[in-house]
């Protein structure tokens, strides 16, 4: 099948808007939008700036805009979308670097402010191995644990494209990571930190972020965070104090 | 120019957890990591099923059958290697979970051990089906609260070599084009695979061989480089592995007549060459076969091997309880590399050290045992960091040769300047299947290989923006792919 391919064509350095650039490509079923573009680079046009990682949606390097929506180009199939004409976009709220390249920076510093690291004052067992952990416990953190920090998420929100200071739901989603971790005691810190002036208070609860390539809910994610800070704040909730747990205690 | 007593070139595992372990235990050492991703983008990412280690949670496991199962699929290891490997593994995998790596768990509490082939015992332990992303992100993690400074969207042009000192790396900014010398005490090579070299690969695409081309031009002879193992069951062109317990567990291989044609309980080595020789034969369906699981239970599936469910759906359109998968065999692994100790230093030259999957130090012996790959990152990794860092009171900066900037400037303006007929895209298309495709030789390839170095002599760059210009990021990789692929041809033709 034949399809058309609208990409803009954009250069933070000389550009003040984007020229659209038209291609034509013939794809199979098995087609992603990732392979589409790689055929217009090799066989159309070099100078088509795109990034490409992993092809199997695992390292978050191809989000972009796809017909209306933020998607992995790795893991769209063309024919997926039912439509012969495709339209593609950089990330939205993110500053263009180049067509759909985007910059990133601020992006990772935000998640960089969310203490991305296991923070605890549970001792290590003094066998050497393993803190333990419940089935149910690692599971709680299992699917926010796989975000590729693609940015869909984030680049989806338009509290984000308004406010740029805001973490946005990715950086929130990650420290949602660390404090449902049965193993992690710094939940003050991370609730301080998302309860913030940029964190979870801008959220107005629009979920465009739910729609996440990885099955994420991001949008719930932050409504969890709200909800902790809250009950802590009227002591009607409190703090879960988290200890080492032991065979027993699983 | 700047300056850090320890370069790391590569954000992966063994990148990582190098540069974490120098931090750790020479605080005051200034190392940084030049990545040309960003860190969490490394392909590492792509290793999916878990990292072994006999730690003995869901059976009674022990470093000694690790070791001898090692021996056993890989047959000519550096047995030193495999005894350091086994013996430290599980302590690796302990500290990442203090790290804070969301391992799965056994009802016990404790990290879950899978089955998983050539192991006599389950001992992979996985993150669900990520286990490779998993890693790296807690990695990343540690980078941010040690504070160490990554350089990301920085392609390495090369060493700079001055006699047999390695001096640091010349990096090339992908956002503007522009040069830099890194003079570093210490060079880590931390490159990843050669996987893009072939055309069904399960690497990322940044997997280019940038470290294997970089040592090849400072004149390190590779080792190892014909080993590259091929995994029977990747979906059909798009470099994702099926795990192959579905066919312990009965699923089918049919060919274009939808019968079965071998027996899927053999090595995956025969089941491998059985596939290749039916589409060989004319068997297959536009170059790969089907795989039948319509007679597996959907729950099963979903327990056991969960993406075999997503990978059909996202990748093929089909649904794997009603429809077939195309699968075909894929790269999944190459072994070769700068040959090491097991502290990753490169014999012969002063400074320069390699880790992870472009280091050779024999431990995988002819293939890699599954889960030997992610565990011999982390382990090896720990052991070239606390080298360093026990070494680098002795070390020094040395001189920079001026014609660091000029050979990189010039490999720059060259390509700028290239006006030929010939297209990249298909240089490197042909290259890809050269090495994918079983009709070819390896006599023949070494011949191929070299015409494709003369094409790419004569290839035009259309792209003349310095502005993140990712054809002449192709044109840089496929440089030094060439320079791998003729390494590779030339093992392959010794090995015969």
């Amino acid at each position: 099948m034949k399809v058309t391919f609208r990409v803009p064509r954009f250069d933070a350095a000389t550009d003040f808007t984007a020229k659209y650039q038209i291609y034509h490509v013939e794809v199979t079923p098995y087609t992603t939008i990732l392979d589409a573009l790689n055929i217009i680079k090799e066989e159309q046009d070099g100078t088509l700036a795109f990034r490409r990682g992993s092809q199997s949606g695992i390292d978050g390097s191809c989000g972009m805009m796809v017909n209306g929506r933020n998607r992995l180009a790795s893991t769209t199939r063309v024919m997926g979308l039912n439509t012969s004409e495709v339209a593609l976009g950089p990330l939205p709220g993110f500053p263009v670097i180049r067509d759909l390249v985007v910059d990133f920076d601020s992006f990772f510093a935000k998640d960089a402010v969310m203490l991305p690291y296991l923070v605890t004052d549970i001792a290590k067992p003094e066998d050497g191995k393993e803190r333990l952990q419940s089935p149910k416990d690692a599971n709680r953190i299992a699917l926010a644990a796989t975000c590729n920090q693609c940015g869909c998420c984030t680049s989806a929100c338009p509290v984000h494209w308004s406010n740029g200071e805001y973490y946005g739901p990715s950086a929130l989603t990650r420290a949602y990571r660390f404090v449902e971790d049965s193993r992690d005691t710094a939940i003050k810190a991370r609730l301080e930190i998302v309860g913030s002036e940029t964190g979870v208070w801008r959220c107005h609860t629009i979920f465009n972020c739910s729609e996440c390539p990885k099955a994420i809910p991001n949008g719930e994610n932050i409504q969890a965070l709200k909800r902790k800070i809250m009950l802590n704040k009227i002591g009607l909730g409190r703090i879960e104090v988290k200890v080492a747990r032991t065979e027993a205690t699983i | 120019m700047i300056q850090h007593d320890v370069i790391v070139v590569g954000s992966g595992i063994a990148g990582m957890r190098c540069a974490l372990e120098i931090k750790r235990t020479a605080p005051q050492a200034n190392v940084a990591i030049v990545t040309k991703q960003y860190p969490v983008r490394a392909a590492s990412v792509v290793e999916r099923t878990g990292i072994a280690a006999a730690l003995g949670n869901s059976s009674a496991d022990s470093v000694e059958a690790h070791i001898s199962d090692t021996l056993a699929y890989g047959k000519s290891n550096n047995a030193a290697a495999v005894k350091a490997l086994c013996e430290l593994a599980p302590a690796a995998v302990y500290e990442l979970e203090h790290m804070g790596l969301p391992f799965s768990r056994l009802k016990t509490g404790r990290i879950a051990q899978q089955p998983a082939y050539g192991h006599s015992q389950p001992r992979l332990a996985n993150a669900g089906d990520q286990t490779g992303h998993a890693i790296v992100t807690t990695l990343y993690g540690e980078i941010v609260r040690f504070g160490i400074q990554v350089y990301p969207e920085q392609f390495m042009l090369g060493l700079v070599v001055d006699g047999k000192n390695v001096r640091g790396v010349s990096v090339l900014d992908i956002r503007s084009s522009e040069i830099n010398v890194i003079n570093a005490k210490v060079t880590v090579l931390a490159t990843g695979s050669y996987g893009q070299l072939y055309a069904n690969s399960a690497d990322s695409y940044a997997s280019t061989g940038d470290g294997h081309a970089a040592a090849l031009r400072a004149g390190i002879n590779l080792t190892g480089m014909d080993l590259v193992s091929f995994h029977p069951l990747g979906v059909a062109n798009t470099g994702l592995i099926i795990n192959e317990r579905v066919l312990a567990d009965g699923a089918h291989l049919l060919n274009a007549a939808e019968k079965r044609f071998t027996n899927e309980l053999a090595s995956l080595e025969l089941v491998t060459a059985a596939i290749n020789a039916e589409i060989a034969a004319g068997n297959g369906v536009d170059g790969h076969v089907w795989l039948d699981v319509r007679h597996l239970p959907t729950s099963q599936i979903r327990e056991r091997y969960p993406h075999v469910l997503d990978y059909a759906e996202d990748f093929a359109g089909v649904n794997p309880k009603h429809d077939l998968i195309p699968v075909k065999p894929t790269q999944q692994a190459t072994l070769g590399g700068l040959p090491t100790d097991l502290n990753g230093s490169v014999a012969g030259f002063e400074g320069l050290y390699a880790v992870g999957a472009c280091a050779n130090n024999g431990v995988h012996g002819e293939q890699a045992l599954p889960g030997n790959e992610l565990a011999a990152a982390v382990v090896f990794a720990k052991l070239a960091g606390a080298a360093i860092a026990a070494n680098l009171g002795a070390a020094v900066y040395g001189n920079v040769p001026s014609y660091a900037t000029s050979n990189a400037s010039d490999e720059i303006e060259g390509l700028f300047g290239q006006k030929g007929a010939h297209k990249l895209g298909l240089v490197r298309k042909n290259l890809r299947h050269a090495f994918s495709s079983q009709s070819a030789s390896n006599e023949q390839q070494v011949g191929f290989v070299h015409s494709l170095r003369d094409q790419f002599g004569q290839i035009g760059l259309h792209d003349k923006n310095r502005r993140f210009n990712t054809e002449l990021l192709e044109a840089l990789e496929l440089d030094r792919l060439l320079d791998v692929a003729d390494a590779v041809a030339k093992a392959s033709v010794a090995a015969l």
